[in-house]
């Protein structure tokens, strides 16, 4: 997934400023304005152009500063995100393959916080496996409050009730809930409503949404070259019209 | 040549195929391949890609009701009704409904041959599947009413469709099928795998450990454990689930499964059906499976993943149109 990103580096890395927060996007009477602060030296800078495609994860957009129309003020902010959170288990060895036979596929119980439980599907009877613990709502229990280890506890706690073995088994974790990513706020948008995404893709003034959150699939890369095809169609054809 | 040239020829060409051995009728390997093949570590070797393709049907039909095998014209009549009924000479004799029902020419279909007998049951003797228990049979009702609600409305979600049209399983066992009717068999010391074309499931079967998972955790393909009885590979599988049931049964369901190699090209087959709560007694059928050539491709279940999405979006298109159809009706 991360080669698509990577290859437009080498094509256009001279153009691209890493490590810049932007603060705000303004139009200026022949071009957009944005001002960024760089978080290495923490100095406020500027730069301009004759358009701006604005991929921010909707969620930031949302907070972001940008002088949209208030049509599209209101399109942004009726955008929602999901607010799911993941946590990975690594455990010492793969006891549900090795004590139960089991390979591969999810577990659903009702009475279980788990979301979503899942035992991987590749390298059978290797030593060590990781699982996916947890993938649901990080607002389930009050999890996306606690810290990574009180998220952990919750999901051997819930999880010993089907594999007893899992407390003595566990070995490591990772835990994210990405509404605390400062650059996500948010896992993916949720998928707009026609007429939302209508008004979502097109350009108000010079500022043109390109964000996987204003297409049909928000939560996939596919979302993303959506609204980035469009986004150059609509941006090219307006370009040459003069 | 004219499609009722075609329709001799190929009437010919079946009539000259010899009717396949009913192996299952005898008793005893033949003599060529008397010898089981073994793996390095000495385990019967049933590996290899195999078919359960048949049209031998499950349930021996009430005109067969007094014999276990049919002759050899009604052998070649069902191997020549498989080999044909979709080719564009019949397909023209249908309506244009049940043409597009058949989806796919005869090249795609893989219904198999008759192997002579009239049934896959082989126990109880009549070749039938015994008598529902009354409460099943109550439940069986209800569940064909529910069905039969379910296909009469315009599907409101995925939940509205099929195990097998949501590329979730087709469970277990297989026997006979239309097409993807092949298997991979594996096997390692400790565990043997089948990895079945249709759906792309893959059943992984512990031979070390015997106990079954708790009662409480229930999947798809149940949880099957596997011994060796002398040749034959014995697995057993309990914990189905309540989301899929095989010919009606209930979570109660166990059965076991036993694979031999009757000879190089021969996996036998035998399946025993188990759930008192469902049969008011166990059933048996069995299959002699022929190696197939090649190798298995990936099952694409939908198109691009967009078969159910388009699915349902025709849904909401036929509930838009309905609902001006009725607007649009004088009062």
């Amino acid at each position: 997934m991360m080669q698509i990103p990577l290859a437009f580096q080498r094509a256009i890395g001279t153009h691209i400023t890493l490590e810049a927060v932007v603060s705000s996007v303004r139009h200026t009477p022949n071009g957009v304005d944005v001002v960024y602060r760089e978080t290495r030296s923490g100095e406020m800078r500027r730069t301009s152009g004759d358009y701006c495609v604005c991929c921010l994860p909707m969620a930031v957009l949302q907070g972001t500063d940008i002088d949209f129309s208030a049509e599209m003020n209101q399109a942004v902010k009726e955008s929602g995100h999901s607010d799911a959170a993941k946590l990975g288990a690594q455990m010492k060895r793969r006891f549900w393959e090795e004590d139960e036979g089991i390979f591969g596929g999810h577990l659903w119980a009702r009475d279980l916080q788990l979301g979503e439980f899942s035992y991987p599907s590749y390298d059978y009877f290797a030593q060590k496996g990781v699982l996916l613990g947890y993938y649901g709502s990080g607002r389930t229990a009050g999890l996306g409050d606690m810290p990574v280890t009180g998220r952990v506890e919750h999901v051997l706690t819930q999880a010993s009730r089907v594999h007893p073995q899992m407390r003595e088994e566990f070995d490591a974790a990772y835990a994210v809930w990405w509404d605390k990513i400062p650059y996500s706020r948010g896992a993916y948008g949720r998928t707009p409503s026609d007429d939302l995404l209508e008004t979502l893709s097109m350009p108000d003034g010079r500022i043109y949404i390109g964000c996987a959150g204003a297409s049909s699939r928000p939560a996939w890369l596919e979302g993303a070259i959506q609204a980035a095809w469009r986004t150059v169609e609509t941006l090219h054809e307006r370009v040459m019209r003069g | 040549m004219t499609s009722r040239c075609w329709s001799v020829v190929l009437t010919l060409v079946a009539m000259a195929l010899p009717a396949p051995r009913p192996v299952l009728a005898q008793s005893a390997p033949t003599d060529r391949n008397a010898t089981t093949p073994r793996t390095s570590w000495g385990a019967p070797d049933l590996q290899g890609t195999w078919s359960h393709a048949t049209v031998t049907p499950l349930e021996r039909r009430d005109e067969h009701a007094d014999r276990a095998f049919l002759t050899d014209e009604e052998v070649a009549e069902a191997n020549l009704n498989a080999a044909t009924f979709a080719s564009s000479e019949r397909r023209s004799e249908l309506s244009a409904e049940r043409d597009v029902g058949l989806a796919y020419n005869q090249f795609w279909w893989d219904r198999g041959r008759s192997d002579g007998r009239t049934s896959l049951i082989v126990d109880p003797p009549d070749g039938r599947m015994p008598p529902l228990q009354p409460h099943a049979q109550a439940r069986a009702d209800a569940r064909r009413a529910s069905a039969q609600t379910r296909r009469s409305r315009v599907p409101e979600g995925p939940e509205d469709r099929g195990d097998w049209e949501r590329c979730l399983t087709l469970g277990v066992p297989r026997l006979g099928g239309a097409y993807n009717n092949n298997f991979q068999l594996f096997q390692t010391p400790e565990h043997v795998a089948i990895l079945h074309e249709m759906v792309h499931e893959t059943r992984i079967i512990p031979l070390q450990v015997r106990s079954h998972l708790d009662s409480t955790i229930r999947q798809w393909l149940g949880d099957s454990r596997g011994r060796w009885e002398g040749n034959a590979l014995v697995v057993e599988t309990t914990n189905f689930g309540d989301k899929r049931s095989y010919r009606g049964s209930s979570m109660g369901l166990t059965l076991v499964e036993r694979f031999t190699r009757v000879d190089v090209d021969t996996l036998r087959y035998e399946v025993t059906v188990d759930d008192p709560e469902t049969w008011t007694r166990p059933w048996t059928a069995a299959l002699d499976m022929p190696p197939t050539d090649g190798q298995i491709y990936e099952y694409a279940c939908h198109e691009r993943n967009y078969g159910m999405e388009n699915l349902l979006r025709g849904a909401r298109v036929q509930e838009r149109a309905a609902a001006v159809t009725n607007t649009a009706e004088p009062r």
